[in-house]
């Protein structure tokens, strides 16, 4: 199954022809995203607190497909430097450096998820 | 799903199986970076799951996304694993980059600048920079796990989880991770777009990346 996945990912970015565009694009969100977070109020009070948690919750919907795009991105990636999977799946400068931001990436979804729930508990 | 189940919120699993049995139990050996982002997709679809379903407290939540994180923080080997209190987890890392701090994340203060929203782009830059040029702060489950509970309210002096004033303690609670936030993220963020554009391999076309091997 997550074969059929990979597979069907190849697909559509094998249709995308601008250089690593999908990887800039997930920069240029995290780039929104920030503004974004520094522009609201510090959450001080019940109003202020719903203001920033809708923040949040359009961040965390604005990053829903950075999964996706990146792999695009990987992908494109390995087109261009003309590597076959293997070679580039162990490629150490590559591996390092998802890892570090699929890693971060998870984080900063946990943390920002907690918040979220108890919105609707209180 | 077998995810679940293969994972015990003590983390050895049922039949006192150490780490890299439960990691080869779930049949997700470490064979490429596609490998793991798979891996990270489950992970990251049980903490949807987990979200919808509206979980009760958010001590449940962390113990849930806890147990989830658990096969990624053996492969980071970023965890100093511990059995007390039945967490595997006790100190984990959440972010990984190494430039942490482990100071206690809900004792800072928490300075109110905002932002101008029509901030033009290159001031957007340049605040991405600076913040980007900021620790961030480590989180353990624990830590919000315990936050949850409203153990930490007395380091913003807003009182105990007993106080009188009208204020709900689930919602000093709230603000409180709420500010945690509203600090931690941008510096999240920022360092995530610095460290995506600063990479050459990501950034730059495809001869320098030939050249580069």
């Amino acid at each position: 199954m997550r074969v059929v996945f990979m597979l069907k990912l190849s697909d559509t970015a094998s249709t995308m022809h601008a250089p690593l565009v999908n990887i800039q694009n997930v920069c240029s969100w995290y780039k929104t995203s920030f503004g974004q977070l520094r522009s609201c109020p510090v959450p001080s009070d019940r109003e202020k607190e719903e203001l920033f948690a809708k923040v949040i919750e359009s961040v965390y919907e604005r990053h829903s497909s950075t999964l996706i795009t990146m792999a695009k991105g990987a992908h494109e990636l390995r087109n261009i430097v003309k590597q076959d999977v293997a070679s580039f799946a162990d490629s150490n400068d590559i591996q390092k450096r998802l890892d570090e931001f699929y890693m971060s990436r998870i984080g900063i979804r946990m943390v920002s998820t907690i918040v979220l729930p108890m919105i609707r508990l209180v | 799903m077998g995810w679940a189940e293969s994972v015990s919120p003590n983390g050895m699993g049922r039949n006192g199986m150490g780490p890299n049995d439960v990691w080869a139990q779930m049949g997700r050996a470490q064979t490429g970076w596609a490998e793991s982002a798979g891996y990270l997709c489950n992970c990251q679809i049980m903490m949807i799951l987990v979200r919808k379903a509206k979980t009760a407290s958010t001590s449940t939540l962390v113990e849930a996304v806890g147990s989830g994180l658990l096969a990624l923080v053996y492969k980071g080997g970023c965890s100093r694993a511990t059995t007390r209190h039945g967490y595997i987890i006790h100190r984990t890392v959440i972010c990984s980059d190494e430039s942490h701090s482990t100071t206690n994340f809900m004792s800072r203060s928490y300075p109110s600048r905002c932002m101008s929203s029509n901030a033009s782009s290159s001031q957007l830059n340049k605040e991405i920079d600076l913040y980007s040029k900021k620790k961030q702060t480590s989180v353990s489950l624990r830590a919000l796990m315990e936050s949850g509970q409203g153990l930490h309210l007395y380091k913003l002096g807003m009182g105990g989880a007993s106080s009188e004033d009208g204020m709900k303690v689930a919602e000093k609670i709230l603000i409180q991770i709420a500010c945690f936030l509203h600090r931690e993220l941008p510096v999240r963020v920022a360092h995530r777009a610095v460290k995506l554009e600063a990479s050459p391999l990501f950034m730059k076309s495809g001869t320098a990346l030939q050249s580069e091997g």
